[in-house]
């Protein structure tokens, strides 16, 4: 037993190791003074911050980013929870076609989604733009929002609902006082997962944003193709740190239902 | 126990209540009154339909047919939110994120009541129940017993017309349960509230109960209405004489009346209370309790009636009693005794002598049992 867990233990070490090595190197190298790549490090420095803070399409860049992150995440939790709600309420003979529709962005690939997108928007002459962004980004989100909730809405006891009802309560009170105390730490999750999702999705993102509107993954990606510098490593450390707090905050408020959800993570950091 | 209700008071009717869903009978017509201030048992093994007869009064469930009453309102399409029912879950259903004050104030709020009065009714609830130190509590932090008596307080600060109580004992352990049961019909006999109390435990239905309605799967109906006591010496049916206690049943054929009443059957038993002046006669079932039956290892000569030889065929200790199962010519028998000397050892093998009382017998027609017989599986 205790050579099981011993094995295991090194095992998930292993995978912990290979997953964030990669992204903790980049974070290494964000302070290091020199230019290049490679070891060993030649000092310490926040220089690479200070000038990335120094460039206004690098600042504006990232209050995009909490912008359209922010917004996806209000109108997902608010549309996901909706839909949840809806599937807990009522019995309707749609409801397998809507599920599978609504996860369906789950399965098909960020890139597909984004070029799907595209052809829409183009289609109905929508300008790219913060909206379409977002609009992408809703849709990608919204399935972790609609399952997080609906999964904690099924462990609800039945029996609590009844016995409010019996206890004389209309719908409006049981939502206020027993459902949404129990759907809480959800909501929240899923606030928080759409949020980092948002923050640093770049494919959906580059497909719509269009001309003059940057969110921050995307203008790594130029500033990779344009000028390779050392603020590359600043901007992606911070993204990492965003997107870690998040999920990290995600899953001890959501607990199991987080994990089990947002197991197989596949969206592009 | 005696019942003492008055009967023009019903403070609970069902009349030909059933429940069906799609072509599944879950409830088959019931008749029932509750009377004002009762503790009204219902009986019956896990699947006959007990439960369900509950949330049909409660409004969870709606009757698929026939007519409810509770404090003379008709309650059928009444949804629950507006009927004035006390419920007690079996897994107490308490709101978790709430404390115990909250759990109990929140019928008051849903009926806005106002805070003072709000407040020092649930001060009321909590002294009743005796739970004043645990008002700031979350349910989880609470026992087993503690939880089912701020369920039972959040149901009766309402002030509901009828207490429903879904097995509140089941996921108890049994000298709690002991405990509660005493503590709850205080507390039901000093507020004279009408309780309905669900329960497939015969014991805890006997102790507790005004009158006992007895349903059995077959039927998923009511088998029989009755005081403990009727229902444990006068079972009305083949289901409520086997679910209720242990008991031994057989035939016997009438030879003659009796000069001073009740019959004597041609195996020699005597029986005081059947008797052929209805124009009852031939075939009758037989019925008694083993613990009304005398064990001995020698025959008796003061008694000549009423005695059965056989031999031991098993002894089984049970504590405060001891089971006998002995092997005559009419069959098996039950005997119980209670364990209240050490008792002369009688082991397995001997041949014993069984005996009783001619009160001690309950009789029946066959054709009467056949046809209630007839009745409980009809619906199977």
């Amino acid at each position: 037993m205790i050579k099981r867990t011993f094995l295991s233990w090194i095992y998930l070490s292993f995978l912990y190791i290979f997953l964030f090595f990669p992204a903790l190197i980049v974070v290494l190298f964000s302070f290091n003074t020199s230019r290049v790549w490679s070891f060993p490090l030649r000092g310490i420095t926040w220089r690479w911050y200070e000038e990335l803070l120094a460039r206004p399409d690098a600042v504006a860049a990232a209050m995009n980013s909490l912008i359209v992150a922010t917004v996806t995440m209000t109108v997902s939790v608010a549309l996901g929870g909706a839909v949840a709600f809806a599937f807990h309420q009522w019995r309707f003979s749609a409801k397998n076609g809507v599920e599978s529709l609504l996860l369906l962005p789950l399965l098909v690939p960020n890139l597909i989604w984004a070029i799907g997108l595209l052809l829409l928007v183009g289609a109905i002459h929508l300008p790219t733009g913060p909206a379409t962004v977002i609009l992408g980004h809703v849709v990608l989100t919204m399935p972790y929002v609609f399952l997080l909730v609906r999964s904690r809405l099924q462990s609800l006891d039945p029996n609590l609902e009844r016995a409010a009802r019996g206890l004389g309560a209309t719908s409006p009170l049981i939502f206020r006082r027993i459902i949404l105390p129990h759907v809480g730490p959800a909501l929240l999750a899923s606030a928080l997962i759409s949020f980092a999702t948002s923050f640093s999705e770049l494919v959906v993102a580059f497909f719509l944003t269009g001309a003059g509107f940057n969110t921050l993954p995307v203008f790594i990606y130029s500033l990779i193709e344009i000028e390779p510098s050392p603020i590359v490593n600043a901007i992606a450390s911070i993204i990492f740190f965003v997107a870690v707090t998040c999920m990290l905050s995600a899953a001890l408020i959501g607990g199991r239902e987080v994990a089990f959800t947002h197991g197989g993570d596949s969206h592009d950091k | 126990m005696t019942n003492n209700f008055p009967k023009n008071e019903q403070q609970v009717e069902l009349r030909g209540v059933f429940k069906t869903y799609g072509s599944e009978s879950a409830v088959a017509g019931v008749d029932l009154a509750v009377r004002k201030g009762e503790f009204f048992s219902l009986l019956g093994p896990s699947g006959c339909g007990k439960s369900t007869i509950l949330k049909m009064i409660a409004g969870f469930e709606e009757p698929s047919g026939g007519e409810l009453i509770v404090a003379g309102k008709h309650m059928i399409g009444i949804p629950p939110e507006r009927r004035n029912v006390g419920y007690v879950f079996q897994n107490y259903a308490l709101f978790p994120h709430m404390t115990v004050a909250d759990n109990i104030a929140f019928g008051l709020e849903a009926r806005n009541v106002r805070k003072e009065l709000l407040s020092r009714r649930v001060k009321e609830m909590l002294a009743l129940v005796e739970l004043e130190g645990l008002a700031e509590r979350r349910p989880a932090e609470l026992s087993g017993g503690q939880q089912q008596r701020v369920a039972l307080a959040r149901a009766l600060a309402i002030e509901p017309d009828v207490l429903l109580l879904d097995e509140p004992f089941a996921a108890l352990d049994r000298q709690l349960r002991q405990h509660l049961q005493v503590k709850v019909l205080e507390l039901q006999r000093r507020l004279g509230v009408t309780t309905i109390f669900v329960t497939h435990d015969q014991e805890e239905a006997l102790t507790m109960s005004n009158r006992v309605g007895v349903m059995s799967l077959g039927s998923r109906s009511i088998e029989q209405i009755g005081t403990p006591h009727q229902i444990y010496y006068e079972p009305a049916t083949p289901a409520v004489s086997t679910f209720v206690g242990q008991i031994n049943i057989w035939e016997e054929e009438v030879a003659f009346d009796l000069s001073d009443g009740g019959v004597e059957t041609k195996n020699g038993f005597q029986v005081r209370n059947y008797d052929t002046a209805s124009g009852r006669d031939g075939t009758i079932i037989v019925l008694l309790r083993p613990e009304r039956i005398k064990l001995s290892s020698f025959a008796d000569s003061n008694d000549p009636v009423n005695k059965l030889e056989g031999v031991l065929s098993d002894v089984i200790f049970a504590g405060d009693t001891t089971h006998f199962m002995v092997d005559t010519r009419l069959g098996r028998f039950h005997v119980k005794r209670l364990n209240i000397t050490d008792g002369d050892e009688i082991s397995r093998g001997k041949n014993v002598f069984l005996s009783w009382s001619e009160n001690a017998i309950r009789a029946l027609p066959k054709v009467e049992w056949a046809q209630s017989r007839a009745h409980t599986s009809r619906h199977s």
